[in-house]
């Protein structure tokens, strides 16, 4: 008697800011426009659509604090899931609970008026964002700062450049002190180092302990800033659980794909394509000690990433080179053929350079693979495949230590240490 | 409904500030600003004048109690309704397009959206006062004796305003399903104003025509009644027909509740029909 007591009561209050039950969502594709009287009422006939259901039965709940990241491919579900729990869509069917101050952050910028100043912007896109006056007030001078347009501040946006149009978006944004902060592929735009601040600030939000879902095609964000993750597929809860885990099925499950598909070309499903195409990289292959493909190998064995190329003309001095990432996003190492001295000449037509590494010191885990073919000054890209592919080490037998990289060492002991002492 | 206000309280700030944008929006970058507004009534009434008291000789009997020129008396019989009548009408046709037009704020961000709608509406009624008040100055230098009754305004342009954000309301959410409303709009709005006595004099109708009630018929109109009522108070300085008030806050008060209704039985698919 007791004991269900309790367990009832744990369940009224489990902690959950944000609890989401059987959520579904359908939109309707219309063949045809309807949205005239005429259509409507004189024709007395049903336009015909067709039914979409974009969410299909999501539950997850989280906890006050938690940072959660949705991956998914396009069109999965991802953001229709992000609007319903901004309250922007209903959902058709299942219950959603968000307990304290919402903000969503589905667009920079959002209300702008080109013929405002930048000032009197800061007030109307601050109050769209549900923000006081004297919040806005008070945080005036911040954001300006933060913006860096303090020169501009009151010429109309419409003579900004779309770089400081979004940041000024961003200072506002980020200026929102809500208990549950809902981002939408924000982090996407912009320049590099507004990406890191970007990336800074939702630390610092999930160091404050507010409630953070982000939905991203960013893995290595969604990696590095979320607790857990919620990968959909088709509207449906593919897998969830641990950021790093479901990072990781969600990569699996599209290299798996790429190798399904042909090789070169499905491979832009993730990571980053670009360059010129003077020369591609049409193959990238990883050949074990047998000169076998592989994806998975050991610690400690030979390990070859074979790049095949095909030149669509004559290319004098193309520098080849790869990178490796570990699972974290951070570089392992990125050589190139520059760097070791290794002239080429020209290439015209297909052919392949291999990147050999004879003991890989790497150590169990998910490895993401960049390939590269750019001029001789490094500064123009024919093709450059960033973290498009993915390799495994796999554990062995024996212990392995902790960490991403084996590097040689030897233990020496002071004088008074019986070594037999030791052994045992 | 008492959740729905309370949250449009709460997004007060939000409203006054489009409010103030969708006004500075219209006088910026134009050297005479508000002026731009009252050249609109003023060109209606020339016009008007022109055709009505100068080519078909209607004639406005002077109020009784005010000495004024004659030649002006036409231009404040009209003023005293036109400005009413501007106000409602130029809501209209604003507000209709204020949710299809925001499709970017209402696809990305939550917030009432009433506010849209009703946010033109207020501006609008900034406007309205401002040419208001510059038609008293105007009908108080002709000799006008509306002091007595002016207390009693406030309570008018409520019921205007209540009225005019119920039909801006209803409009702006049918536009949503349905993008010929505000093509509509303009010949209903056409058909509106001639049906309601602003040009001419309600007397010049006639009591019955073809067995119809005419009058009868022409006050069942709301804005009629409304419009009727600031002129009843600025032209001929009289309190409005007591009957005529309890049926547009009736009329108004009904028109708004029906309008919330309206709106909020359709806004949560606002986003995916914008």
């Amino acid at each position: 008697m007791a004991l269900k007591f309790k367990s009832a009561k744990k369940n009224l209050s489990n902690g959950s800011v944000i609890e989401v039950k059987d959520l579904w969502k359908k939109f309707r594709i219309y063949h045809e426009k309807h949205q005239s009287l005429k259509e409507t009422f004189l024709k007395r006939k049903r336009v015909s659509y067709e039914e979409f259901w974009a969410v299909k039965g999501i539950s997850f709940s989280l906890s006050k604090g938690d940072t959660l990241g949705i991956i998914g491919e396009n069109g999965s579900g991802k953001t229709s899931l992000l609007k319903i729990l901004a309250h922007i869509l209903r959902p058709d069917e299942g219950t959603y609970r968000t307990e304290g101050k919402v903000s969503a952050l589905l667009e920079l910028g959002a209300g702008f008026h080109p013929e405002l100043t930048g000032r009197e912007n800061i007030y109307l896109n601050g109050s769209i964002l549900g923000m006081k006056k004297s919040e806005i007030d008070a945080k005036f001078t911040e954001i300006v700062a933060f913006s860096g347009l303090e020169k501009f501040i009151d010429n109309p946006v419409k003579s900004y450049s779309s770089g400081m149009y979004l940041r000024l978006g961003f200072s506002v944004a980020i200026k929102v002190d809500p208990e549950i902060l809902l981002i939408d592929e924000i982090l996407a735009v912009g320049d590099e180092s507004f990406q890191r601040k970007c990336a800074d600030k939702i630390l610092e939000f999930k160091l404050h302990g507010k409630t953070i879902v982000i939905v991203s095609h960013d893995l290595n964000a969604v990696r590095n800033l979320c607790d857990s993750a919620i990968w959909i597929q088709d509207g449906c809860i593919k897998k969830q659980g641990p950021s790093e885990e479901v990072v990781n099925a969600y990569l699996a499950y599209i290299n798996q794909g790429e190798t399904a598909s042909n090789q070169g070309s499905g491979a832009e499903n993730f990571g980053t394509r670009h360059g010129t195409h003077e020369v591609e990289i049409t193959k990238v292959e990883f050949l074990n000690a047998h000169s076998q493909q592989d994806d998975a190998f050991q610690t400690g064995g030979k390990f070859v990433a074979r790049l095949t190329y095909e030149a669509h003309q004559s290319i004098e001095n193309p520098v080849f080179g790869v990178a490796i990432f570990g699972s974290e996003g951070t570089q392992i190492t990125g050589p190139n053929t520059k760097i070791d001295n290794r002239v080429i000449g020209s290439v015209q037509g297909k052919g392949y350079v291999d990147y050999i590494i004879e003991e890989l010191p790497l150590l169990p885990g998910s490895y993401l693979f960049s390939a590269a073919i750019y001029d001789e000054s490094c500064l123009h890209a024919y093709d450059h495949q960033e973290k498009m592919h993915m390799f495994k080490v796999k554990s062995g037998v024996g212990r392995m230590p902790q960490g991403t990289i084996q590097i040689p060492c030897q233990w020496k002991f002071g004088d008074k240490m019986a070594e037999s002492d030791l052994k045992r | 409904m008492f959740q729905k206000i309370s949250e449009l309280w709460e997004y007060r700030e939000l409203l006054f500030n489009l409010v103030k944008r969708e006004l500075k929006v219209k006088y910026k970058r134009s050297v005479l600003g508000f002026l731009w507004s009252l050249l609109n009534p003023i060109l209606m009434t020339l016009i008007f004048t022109f055709v009505f008291a100068l080519i078909l000789r209607i004639r406005i009997p002077a109020p009784s109690n005010a000495d004024v020129p004659a030649q002006f008396l036409f231009p404040a019989f009209l003023l005293s309704a036109l400005l009413a009548w501007n106000f409602f009408s130029v809501s209209i046709s604003v507000a209709v397009n204020s949710i299809v037009g925001s499709s970017n704020l209402v696809n990305k961000i939550y917030f009432p959206r009433e506010i849209l709608p009703i946010s033109t509406v207020l501006a609008n009624v900034v406007n309205f006062l401002l040419e208001l008040l510059v038609l008293l100055v105007f009908l108080a230098v002709l000799g006008f004796k509306f002091y007595l009754y002016l207390p009693f305004l406030p309570l008018i342009l409520l019921i205007h305003i209540f009225f005019t954000i119920g039909v801006c309301l209803i409009v702006s959410c049918l536009n949503v399903y349905f993008r010929d409303v505000q093509h509509l709009l303009g010949i209903i709005l056409l058909i509106w104003f001639y049906a309601t006595p602003v040009i001419y004099p309600l007397d010049l109708v006639p009591e019955r025509w073809q067995g119809l009630p005419m009058h009868s018929l022409l006050k069942l109109n709301p804005i009629a009644a409304i419009v009727l009522s600031y002129r009843d108070i600025l032209f001929y300085a009289k309190f409005p027909e007591f009957s005529v008030m309890i049926y547009a806050t009736i009329i108004s008060i009904s028109t708004l509740a029906f309008g919330f209704f309206l709106f909020n039985l359709y806004e949560p698919n606002f986003a995916e029909e914008v």
